[in-house]
């Protein structure tokens, strides 16, 4: 089972899905709305790898890990 | 020989003797007769009730969403920092990222110009264009400048603006993160003092 996060007002909102099926509907889903985030502008990174392994920038749907957070657009204040 | 007096003649005879002269003497006091004295007492009580009634469904009641949103942010971030910056939050109310290349920056938590060079003294701001929580926003400026920092400085404003010693700096960072934190401490003085 694998973790999106998304930044949002409500802090963060949580999407699990099942790597194993990536036919599910789940995974489907969170397929489709990681790479709408990206096209919108948002960053993902792949946080707590375990094993000392630091946080990593990620582009790719397929090559997730345990847990992802994706930052929205960021824009100079 | 004293008469065996029934129920109904005691009652009458003290309601006569004592209850009476009683109600008159209060009346002409100014007092509140005994059965709306009563009544008083079972409104205050219902008052009390209806009071206790209220706080227990505040209780229950869903809280302030702005303030879920916030620990639920924070929460994540301290989930999220490594254990010396962790640390450095708790003691400090800030923490400092290594940026690969360009040093040492801390973030503090404020929502602009919160990010700080320390070699330079220049800060940095740059939000998030969605609504978020403070927390999250320490959280994905921290994500930015350890992982994707030209990123991160090619949409940051810069303020170049605060250029102190190392001493001076600590001292800084210390008050701005006590104030920015809300934990004031009573001992602690100015920077800069002699």
């Amino acid at each position: 089972m694998k973790t999106l996060r998304v930044l949002d007002s409500s802090g963060d909102q949580v999407i699990l899905f099942d790597d194993k099926l990536s036919a599910s509907k789940a995974a489907r889903e969170a397929e489709a709305l990681f790479t709408r985030l990206l096209n919108e502008g948002s960053t993902a990174f792949k946080v707590n790898r375990g094993d000392g392994k630091l946080d990593e920038k990620v582009t790719d749907f397929s090559v997730l890990e345990n847990e992802t957070v994706l930052v929205p657009r960021i824009v100079g204040g | 020989m004293r008469k065996q007096l029934t129920w109904d003649s005691q009652i009458s005879m003290r309601r006569q003797t004592w209850i009476m002269p009683a109600r008159t003497a209060c009346t002409k006091a100014g007092l509140q007769r005994t059965q709306s004295r009563t009544r008083d007492i079972w409104r205050r009580q219902w008052e009390r009730v209806q009071l206790a009634c209220e706080r227990v469904s505040d209780w229950f009641a869903p809280a302030d969403p702005m303030a879920v949103a916030d620990l639920r942010a924070k929460r994540l971030l301290l989930r999220l920092l490594s254990e010396g910056q962790r640390e450095e939050l708790n003691h400090n109310g800030y923490f400092s990222v290594n940026v690969q290349g360009r040093g040492v920056f801390c973030i503090f938590p404020r929502t602009v110009f919160n990010v700080l060079e320390v070699r330079s003294g220049d800060r940095y701001c740059c939000v998030s264009a969605a609504d978020v929580p403070l927390w999250d926003l320490m959280l994905a400026q921290k994500l930015m400048l350890e992982n994707d920092p030209s990123h991160f400085f090619s949409v940051a404003n810069r303020k170049p603006d605060l250029v102190i010693g190392p001493q001076e700096m600590h001292q800084l960072l210390s008050l701005h993160a006590r104030r920015s934190m809300g934990r004031w401490a009573q001992d602690a003085r100015p920077p800069f003092s002699t």
